[in-house]
This record gives C-alpha cells, structure tokens and sequence, in this order.
C-alpha cells in the first residue's frame, strides 16, 4: 500500500478505491491530467475512451504525447506511456466513439462511477443521457482559458449538465443573422444555423426557420446525382443571389435597411466561379496547412456545392447537427460563411465601422471557421490540472458516499481561484434528468388574442407562471411574472399578443408554466410530470387551438393516471379543456 | 510542425507578445517535491525558454509514489537530473539545467521566476512564488518586486466615454441634441446621449449628481425612465440600454482614485512604465482628464450617428490626445507600447508586496477568522516552526500534538486570535507532513496560473497568499 496514501485515506476509503472500477471519457487535455492523477491516487483499474487522434495543437498541454505521435490514437498511446510509470495497473483503451451503439447501457453499469473529459458538447450531452439512463454517477470538468469548473451530476439529486441552458453561449437578433451581419460569428452562425436547418430535424427555433422550401430538399431523390446538383445550384442561388438583391427590409428599420442594401453584393453562381481572387490582406505564404489558408473565392463557390452534395448523400441525412468534428458538416459551413461574407462586404468598403471595422467582418480560413463554430475555446495546461485534480477530489467523496459534501467547483482568474458552491437541484423542466415533462403547444393568431385569454386558458390547466421568449431564445423582461389580474396588470391583460413586439421578432413565443410557489406545483409533481404550455402564432386561426402533433396523447396519459387521487375535480376540468381546445 | 501549431491555443489568452516572454523566460525551480515540479511542467509545456533545476537529495521510494516525473527506475539518481530529464523531454523548444548542491547562490544570474518548493524563501531581488503541500492543505504565497500591469484583462471592459466630463466638442453635440421629434428619432438617441442629459436633469433636481450605489441604480435610473416617459415599450431600446450601462458614465470619476493611487518611486525612474505614469500625471494636470482610448462600444442608433460619434468626434480626440500624450514621454517609449497603455489605462494595476521577511516576522491580521483557510495558515506556520525546532514533522503521538499546541497557542497570539479548533490540531497532525500528487496537482496548476501572470506581465496576479483546503476543496486569498 501506498504509504502517502495510507496516511491521508482511511483502509476502508483505500480499499475502495483500490477496488473500483471507473471509466474515463476523453484522453485530451483534462484527460491526460486525470489520468495521472488517478494513477498516482490510488485508482487500478479503469478503461480509457476516445475517438481523436493526436494533433499538434494538442501537445501544449496534453504530456503523455510526443511529436512522433501524432496522427496516432489519444486513447492507445495514453493507456502506453501511463503504463511505462505503472506497469501493474489494469488498463483498457477504447479507441472509438462514444455514440457507437455497443457502448449502451448496460456497458456503462459495469462501471462504478463514470469521469467525463470532453470538449465536444454533443458528446457530452450523449454521456450525460447514458448516465442519467444507466444510474451512473457522473464526474464532469470543463475550462477555457484561466477559467473552469468541476462538478458531480447524481441523478434526481443535483442538477445535470442539461439542467440550465449552457453559459455563455451568446445568442444573437434574428435580425443580426439574417439581415445585418457584423462581425465573423454572425456569419458562422448562419452558416451552422443553415447546416442545420437543411440537414437536421425540423425545429421552429431555428433563426433560419422559413428561409427556405425544405420539401425540395427532404423529398429529392438522393441517389440522382444530376438532380442533386441541380438543387445544390438553385440554392446557391437563392441564398447569395436572389434573397440577398431582394433586400432585408422588414426586419430592420427601413433607413438602415436602405444604408446596408446598397453595400450589399449579391452573387450568382457562375459569377462565383469566376471570381479567382484571394480576399486577405494576410501574407500567406508561410501557412502550410491548406485549411488554415484564405482560398481563391471560386474555391467556397465549388465547395458548397460540393458538401451540399455529399451530405445529402450521407446516410442518416435529415438528423444531423453541426459538428465541430464532422468535416463535412465543418466545411459546408466555412463555404457558407465565406460566401455570406462576400455578400455583406465583398471588399472592406467604408461604409458603417460597425459592418467592417478592422478584422471585424473577414474572409475565414476552414480552421477558422471550425473554431469559431466549435466554440473551440483556448486550454492550457494549468486549468486543466486544477480541474482534473478537483475531479479525482471529488470522485473519493462519490465512493466514500459522501453526497452531502459534493459541491460545484468554480476555477476562476482571480479572486479566491476556487470557489465551491451548492450543487443545485435538478430543473424541474429539465428534459434530460426531471420526471416527466409535457409540453403543450397552444397555436393562435397573435393579432387577434389578448394577452388575457391566454392567461385564463393557462390558469383554467393550473399555470400561472409566463415567460416570453423571442424567437432566438432570450427571455424579455416579463420572465417569472405571477399571473393575476390586477390594476397594474389590466394594461397587460388586455394588449393583443402581437403587441409583445420584442426587439428581434414581431411574435414571441410565450411559455407558460407552473410558478414555483402556487400549489400546481406540488399538483404536477404529484402527476411526476410537469406541463408547459407553450404558446405560439399562427395567422390562419381563429380560435386558440391546442395542436395534436406535440404530446397530446402522452398528456391525456399522465392526467389520466390522476383518477386515483382527491383530484378529480381538477382532472375532469382539464380533460374537458383539453378536449375543448384541441383540433 | 512549426512551434505555432503547438502553441496555438495559448497564444488566443496571453497574445504573441505574451508568448515571447515566456518564451526568453528563466525559471528557477528549488527542490523537486511535486508540487513545484507540477507547477514547472505546466510552464514548460507552453515553452517557458529556459528552466534551471536545483535539488540536493537522490530519488527514494517515496518520490516514486508521489512524483509523476520521477520513473521507478531510477532510484539512487539526482533527483534534479531526472526531474529535468522527464520535462524536457515533454516539450523539445526548452532548454534547461540541474545542479546537485545544497546551497545554490541565486544572485549570480537573473531569473524572471523562482519557485521555492517546500521551503520558505526571502531573497527580494526576483518575482518569487512559494509553495507547500501539507497533507490535503497547500499554501501559495506570491512575492514581486515590482508588479505594475498594463494588460488587466478584466473581465468587464470599461469604456472611457466622458459623459461625466465631456471635452468641449462632445459637450457641444450633447447639448444640441433635443429629446423632441418622432418615435423614430427618438429610439435612435445614442445611450450616451441619455445617460449625459439623465445626469445634467438628475444634477438640476437634486443639486448634485449620483454617488452611491442606490443613488446610482434607483434614482437616477428613474431619472432615465423619466425621458422616456410616453414612447411605447417597444421603442425604449436605446433608453434601457443606457441603463444596463450606467456605471460606464461613471468610469472616469472612479479612476481619479485608482491614479492616485498609484506611488511613484524616484529612484527607478528609467522604467517605461514609470515614464508613462509621470507623462500621465502631467497629462491629466494640463487637461483635466487622460488621453481617451479608442475603445468605443456598439450602440443602438443611425449608421450616420454612429460613425460621427466614433470617427468624427471621439476618434478625432484620441489621436489629438495620443499625440499630446506622445510628447510627454520624450521619446522613451515606443508608439506601441504607448497605444498599449491608453488603451488600458482605465485598468492600470500595481501592487506592492509584502516580502516574505515581513510576514514571518508579523502576518497581518485577518478579519475573517472564522474562514477554515485561515486556521489553515495558522496550522501551517505551526508545523513549520515544529519542524525548525526538531527537523521532523509532528506525529500523533501525544508528545508532539502537546509540542504544536503550546506553538499553535503561541502564533494565534501573534495574530491576535483566541484559538483554533482542537479538531483542525488533530488532523493536522495525521498528515506527518505528508505530500499527497492531488493536492500538488492543485495547487501546481494554480501556481503555474499565477507564474504566467508575473512572466507575462498580464492579468492581475494574486496578493499575496493562498491557502487551499483539500477537504473541502476550497481556497482563500489573504495578504499576510
């Protein structure tokens, strides 16, 4: 036994940890320092998980890798050169990805407890599924920069990764995106958003929701090449050509409309293909790396086209979401931005500062692009050292059963560096981690309901808690507000919907929900379900409706299961509600 | 694979001139406990230039266990050599030397970092970062100089915009500007505009302008709400706007203090820095206020509108006032740096440290007693002067937890606190001076943080203790 250890640990916690069995996701930056300081803590077995292969980038901070490994699997050469300090460890090396399906859950119950070291929040976000899925305990760390955070996530105890929408994600105006780009990101972010929005599921939350007739592309036939390419064109042309001369009015006012249209170049297809020219001011030419380099315009005209074809292809097409580590996905969107670029300045022409100012609006290498898209933030080997140490601290706490002492753990540039604090119950609403939810979508003319009948449907459910959100997910200042009607709010009661007009969209969704004092709280918790009702605008109705397509049926189920109780008053009025509203 | 490529990632926090000091950087590293030799590792993977290892001792079964960079086999060895080895070998850009002696003369050579590993160290010449790992606690004591920053980095950007103290260009366009016309004209009032007219209508009704936070937040924000009384929700952008930035109308009242608080020392008038603090001071006598940088925030309004306020007005000054400002450093610092420094000037920073003889001698007093991490502290120097007294750590056998007791009681008079917890007594005794890699890991990461910051001259580094308590993974900052 380790005599260090045996000084600090009590023999019970020692054994425990000699006996575990843990599984490690991600061998890169954080994960490199877990695994050292896992193997210098005690810890036998474990088995080792990644899909990447090591770069460059990576060896500023990722010490079991040399030079000569590059291109080589993290995972592999990880179990290796931690094997050259520890011989007798017991150490498995996956090299693969986790969204494979043998890695199910039964694979992840083999393990005691499970360490995420991941920088790619698709991934994570399927790690924190599988152990909600599979009652696994979950050691998470994340950094940027000087910046980080270490934290459990138990589940039905303490909130999930999921639980809060992710920090510091900015949102932008629709407006911002679709009309008025001004700084790089806007233009990645159409691009990914585009990505999205002809590849993915639909989702009406999507900036670029209607921007284009998906039936084309969803009902293609995918194997006719010609008539891919076809489409790929007529796209093109829409996007950068017709859409861009037909100007952006309506969405901003109409001086500024008029400043920006006539800065405006758009660009035709074959326009596009003979534009040779390379747009930096940048010397290129100690650049080695061709997806590191501005390339000839023409280049972001041919590889649209090309990605546009070859994802279609891709099988599983209509599912995807932009991926940082997805090249296809990646490089469709550099030649979208690149291409939204041209469109919004072409030359750095000095018109608002605003628009071009210094590297503000520019031509993006693909690396670039994959950073920006990525959120790829800088790591260094110091944050990722803190973190992982705090994780291997808290994952003896998590053996030692020791749940009230588990904290979330804020690395910070200053201050105090390190700062824990509670760990925050689970979200009620969440979709990964609560007890059931049911969302019911409300559909009706916002230029002919007030405010006010909403509020009596919703009440007439058992809500009285609203939101407003705007279609790029802010909420606006009415967030929490009590529903009831009083002086101060007879105003409110009676303003059409559509007089909600927020800064980046006429129609705001609205959400209603159980405010957390009301005894509908307690009601909904009982049902272990929690109803939202989420209101939104369609100009050829009516009257409200409640739409059959969201989970109508799975409501019905849930309020159904209330007979049993002293509720059934409440029951049967909502059921008539229910019925009463539908279509 | 160029050196680029590697380092990347870094280069987006600390900037190409940040990496090239890190890059000429000399590091000193006393000792080869874990602890300092994982705060090395994470310098010389970001290519630190050159490292210098000093340690007396031979690698043992201990070091084996505890120290990632000592290899098993090599038992017998110096235990600086194999140290050096192992990191040079992660990072082939670093250069380096280790010496096998017991007393190593540091005045010699200059360093831009010694890292004092397990071992309290007081020369006052270099930038000095101290380390101790006791069982789960650690302790980082930091010692520099001279510690004056240009690049803060804060987190939140303050904007010099001068609607407290407007130059006469800018008050003239504030005043012509009425709060009269259509909807339209009025939604594209510049939020500066608002919070200047806010403040000239606060300073008529009440005689005084805002001071206090809730003078600040409440009324005066009222005060806003006021000039936009009438127009509808939907056309109160530019007005709520200038409430989400009040406090950037206060800015350049609130850095009057931080100037003055600024201590030149005569002697050590050759530094740039000191050139550009004194042309500063003879800057803000001759106007009353210091050169604008360029920094402008976006804000809601006509394209027309802004692109006269940043170029035509604002930008104008900046370059009269760079010019101005140019002159009165006499040719001492170069163009860049002086850019450098206007631009940052709302968040210049120094600190004077206490050395390491002041605080041993008499630690200053801390407030909050109650906070785990002081007792900490406490402990620590206990068991410190324990192990002066006999050269070992105290065990729990009843005559040493009696021995750190009366030394326990004996430091807490010296702070002025009644006592500690016999409980905290007892466990420290467990430790037997134990170094456990998670707590070296730790606070290696955050040392090796603090170092960039003194190399780099970026950032604010911290002043000038900090304690970490491993049992609740928790760290304080105190000024002993």
């Amino acid at each position: 036994m380790n005599k260090t250890l045996s000084l600090l640990y009590s023999p019970e916690t020692y054994e425990k940890i000699r006996n575990s069995n843990i599984l490690i996701i991600g061998v890169g930056g954080i994960g490199c320092e877990l695994l050292k300081v896992l193997t210098n803590s005690g810890y036998h077995k474990m088995t080792i998980l990644d899909l990447d292969t090591i770069e460059a980038t990576n060896l500023n901070r990722q010490f079991y890798f040399r030079k000569e490994h590059v291109g080589m699997s993290k995972a592999l050469v990880g179990k290796e050169s931690v094997m050259k300090k520890h011989p007798d460890l017991d150490i498995t090396a996956i090299h693969g990805s986790i969204f494979e399906e043998k890695y199910d859950v039964e694979f992840y119950t083999q393990f005691d407890f499970i360490l995420c070291a991941l920088d790619n929040a698709l991934a994570r976000e399927h790690l924190g599924r599988m152990c909600l899925k599979s009652n696994r305990i979950l050691v998470d760390a994340g950094t940027g920069g000087f910046s980080g955070q270490a934290n459990v996530v138990k589940r039905f105890s303490y909130q999930c990764n999921n639980c809060q929408p992710s920090k510091g994600a900015p949102q932008y105006a629709v407006c911002t995106i679709r009309a008025s780009p001004s700084q790089p990101i806007h233009c990645v972010t159409y691009g990914m958003s585009l990505y999205n929005l002809l590849f993915g599921p639909l989702d009406e939350s999507n900036v670029l929701a209607g921007l284009l007739d998906l039936a084309q592309v969803h009902s293609c036939d995918k194997t006719d090449e010609q008539l891919l390419q076809s489409l790929a064109l007529r796209t093109f042309n829409k996007l950068f050509c017709e859409d861009i001369k037909q100007g952006i009015k309506g969405y901003v006012k109409d001086e500024e409309a008029n400043a920006i249209n006539q800065h405006k170049y758009p660009i035709s297809y074959e326009e596009g293909m003979n534009d040779t020219k390379v747009y930096t001011t940048i010397d290129q030419s100690k650049i080695e790396e061709e997806d590191d380099k501005i390339q000839p315009f023409k280049y972001y005209v041919e590889l649209f086209v090309k990605t546009f074809v070859k994802i279609l292809q891709t099988p599983g097409v209509g599912s995807f979401k932009f991926d940082k580590d997805d090249w296809d996905s990646v490089k469709f969107v550099a030649a979208t931005t690149n291409l939204r670029t041209y469109n919004f300045t072409k030359k750095f022409k000095d018109i608002d500062p605003r628009l071009i100012e210094g590297d503000k609006m520019k031509y993006l290498s693909v690396n670039e692009v994959r950073q920006i898209g990525g959120k790829i933030i800088p790591a260094i080997a110091s944050t990722n050292a803190i973190a992982a140490a705090i994780q291997v601290s808290e994952s003896k706490k998590v053996l030692e059963e020791n749940w009230n002492q588990l904290r979330m753990n804020w690395i910070q540039p200053t201050y105090d560096k390190i700062a824990p604090t509670y760990l925050p119950e689970p979200y009620p609403t969440c979709n990964h981690c609560s007890p059931r939810n049911v969302y019911l979508h409300l559909y009706c003319n916002f230029d002919t309901t007030i405010f006010g009948t909403i509020v009596e449907l919703a009440k007439s459910f058992g809500l009285n808690d609203y939101d407003i959100y705007g279609q790029s997910g802010t909420v606006y200042g009415l967030h929490n507000k009590q529903l009831k009607r009083d002086g101060a709010n007879e105003r409110i009661y009676n303003k059409l919907l559509s007089k909600f007009y927020l800064r980046d969209t006429p129609y705001a969704n609205m959400i209603f929900s159980v405010f957390e004092q009301s005894p509908g709280k307690q009601y909904y918790w009982q049902l272990g379900c929690k109803l939202e009702l989420i209101v939104m605008h369609r100009a050829d109705i009516k009257v409200p409706q409640i739409s059959k397509i969201t989970k109508l049926e799975t409501a019905l189920e849930q309020l159904k299961q209330l007979k049993i109780s002293k509720h059934q008053e409440l029951y049967e009025a909502r059921m008539e509600n229910l019925v009463r509203f539908s279509f | 694979m160029s050196s680029n490529d590697k380092y990347d990632r870094q280069v987006r926090i600390w900037g190409p001139h940040g990496q090239t000091k890190l890059q000429n950087a000399r590091v000193l590293l006393l000792g080869c406990d874990p602890v300092g030799v994982e705060t090395l590792k994470n310098l010389v993977l970001p290519g630190i230039g050159y490292v210098v290892i000093v340690d007396s001792k031979v690698v043992t079964e201990s070091d084996i266990e505890n120290n990632f960079f000592i290899p098993h086999d090599t038992i017998g060895q110096s235990r600086a050599k194999v140290v050096l080895e192992y990191l040079l070998e992660m990072n082939q850009d670093v250069k380096g030397e280790w010496h096998q002696v017991e007393n190593f003369d540091v005045k010699e050579q200059h360093y831009d970092l010694i890292i004092a590993n397990e071992q309290r160290f007081s020369e006052t010449k270099f930038n000095l970062i101290e380390l101790q790992t006791y069982g789960l606690v650690g302790r980082m004591r930091l010692y520099s100089p001279k510690c004056h920053i240009i690049e803060t980095k804060p987190m939140n950007q303050k904007y010099d915009l001068r609607i407290f103290n407007p130059f006469q260009e800018l008050k003239e366009y504030f005043d012509s500007i009425e709060f009269e016309g259509d909807v339209d004209y009025l939604s594209h009032i510049p939020y500066i505009v608002i919070l200047y007219k806010a403040l000239q209508k606060y300073h008529k009704e009440k005689g005084k302008y805002p001071s206090t936070f809730s003078e600040k937040h409440k009324d005066f924000k009222q005060v806003i709400l006021s000039l936009c009384e009438g127009l509808e929700y939907q056309y109160t952008g530019n007005f709520y706007e200038a409430i989400d930035n009040i406090d950037q109308a206060f800015n350049s009242e609130n850095w009057k203090n931080s100037l003055e608080s600024i201590e030149i020392e005569q002697d050590v008038n050759e530094d740039q820095y000191f050139v550009l603090i004194s042309a500063l001071r003879q800057f803000v006598q001759i106007h009353g206020a210091p050169p604008l940088g360029k920094a402008f925030p976006d804000m809601k309004c006509f394209t027309q509108t802004y692109v006269h306020l940043k170029n035509t007005l604002y930008g104008t000054k900046v370059e009269k006032d760079f010019q101005a400002f140019q002159a009165l450093c006499q040719n001492k610092v170069d163009d860049e740096t002086i850019r450098l420094f206007i631009e940052n000037i709302q968040d210049l920073k120094s600190i004077t440290y206490r050395t390491i003889q002041q605080e041993l001698q008499q630690p200053n007093e801390v407030e909050d007693y109650d906070n785990d991490c002081y007792i900490w502290y406490i402990l620590l120097r206990s068991v410190n002067e324990f192990y002066n007294t006999n050269n070992r750590w105290p065990t729990q056998e009843k005559g040493d937890t009696q021995q750190l007791q009366e030394i326990v009681d004996k430091q807490c008079r010296l702070v002025n606190v009644d006592s500690i917890p016999e409980t905290h007594v007892i466990e420290i005794c467990r430790y037997e001076g134990a170094k456990l890699h998670m707590i070296a890991s730790v606070l290696g990461g955050m040392a090796s943080q603090e170092a960039v910051k003194l190399i780099t001259n970026q950032f604010v580094p911290i002043n000038n203790t900090l304690i970490y308590n491993g049992l609740k993974s928790e760290a304080s900052i105190f000024e002993f």
